[in-house]
């Protein structure tokens, strides 16, 4: 046996699933090897130290400690009915938003590129309502902001699309006249 | 025994969050253990212990039944060592500093022998790389099969076998190291 496969089986040793027929070629290598027998015998006794590691004991107030840390009422149903509402709230928000935005907006052409947007978004918030309400915890002002933001997303987005365009037009168009 | 703690957290989550402390009961010992052997004190692993038990909890809602619920608390516990000592950068204490201590105080040559033993693996594990010394405890110190590591830690149960060979060995040869150090410095202590 050459020392390669001896360090192989040494870990199926230690493992505990090294067959009876390794184990004796094992043990014959090592008698005659003195690097392998220095390395086995370090080895077992490595592992014996971890496995007989001494065990500490958690303080006693350990269940005291969480449990006044926690919220109990976390999956309470009332906490689940308020979070859907904040989450019903915020995706309604939305909807109201943009369709406020689409009524009132002049820039025609663009309108259904927010409209498209504002579906995705809207489409994410019911795919992942389980996701946001475990985010959202309750929070109020969380479901504010995070509507104010993806609101303002939208429009960010939809407004520097029309300025681009309409800067694009505008150049284009002059190029035309002067042709 | 683990349909139990499958039933707990299915009460948990309808509503009985008081039904969350049998599962702190029965598991505190093992992440405290665990956060031991990560943090090298006993007050920042007793933090992780309560810090982790809160994750969980918050995180009961994700937790996949199809799992282990200890392979799942687990893994809270590990990835929150590991992202906790990325985050503080904090050099992990050598643990052998208060079994010294102690050990000054008993005559016996052979409990002080035990003891020297039991500071020496403790600084071997210590300064073993995070992603060997997970295993090292997680097999031979909690006594996990490969199959209960792979699925807490996420990872192919060769890739966890040929960590845990390589683990072994660098424990060996750091055991060695240590062992060296000290003769070098009983050595230089007699001299003196």
């Amino acid at each position: 046996m050459d020392c390669q496969k001896a360090s192989i089986l040494m870990m199926e040793y230690i493992d505990g699933t090294i067959n009876e027929s390794d184990k004796i070629s094992l043990l014959g290598h090592i008698e005659e090897c003195e690097d392998c027998n220095e390395e086995f015998s370090l080895l077992v006794e490595s592992i014996d130290l971890v496995e007989n590691m001494e065990e500490l004991e958690p303080p006693e107030d350990m269940e005291n400690l969480v449990m006044s840390s926690i919220d109990l009422n976390r999956y309470s149903i009332k906490t689940k009915v308020w979070n859907i509402t904040l989450a019903l709230f915020a995706t309604i928000t939305i909807m109201m938003g943009t369709t406020a935005y689409v009524a009132y907006s002049k820039l025609g052409f663009l309108k259904e590129v927010f409209i498209a947007l504002t579906i995705k978004v809207v489409n994410f918030i019911v795919l992942n309502l389980p996701q946001l309400m475990s985010f959202i915890d309750g929070n109020l002002l969380l479901v504010f902001i995070l509507g104010m933001g993806i609101l303002s997303i939208l429009m960010g987005s939809t407004i520097t699309i029309a300025v681009a365009e309409v800067y694009i037009i505008k150049k284009f168009g002059l190029k035309l006249r002067r042709g | 025994m683990n349909e139990q703690d499958i039933d707990i957290v299915k009460r948990c989550l309808e509503g009985d969050g008081n039904s969350f402390e049998i599962l702190v009961t029965k598991y505190k010992k093992k992440i405290y253990n665990i956060a031991y052997r990560f943090t090298g004190n006993k007050d920042d692993a007793m933090d992780v212990t309560q810090e982790v038990f809160i994750k969980a909890y918050n995180s009961l809602n994700q937790y996949d039944p199809k799992y282990k619920f200890s392979s799942w608390i687990l893994k809270i516990t590990t990835n929150y060592c590991l992202d906790q000592k990325k985050r503080k950068k904090v050099e992990t204490v050598e643990l052998n500093t208060e079994l010294d201590n102690r050990s000054t105080t008993t005559s016996a040559e052979n409990l002080y022998i035990h003891k020297e033993n039991k500071a020496a693996i403790a600084k071997a594990i210590a300064s073993l790389p995070d992603k060997y010394r997970v295993l090292i405890v997680l097999y031979h110190n909690q006594n996990l099969s490969y199959n209960e590591i792979s699925e807490t830690l996420k990872l192919p149960l060769t890739k966890v076998k040929n960590r845990l060979y390589r683990g072994r060995k660098m424990l060996k040869e750091e055991l060695e190291n240590v062992r060296r150090e000290e003769t070098k410095w009983t050595a230089k202590k007699l001299r003196y």
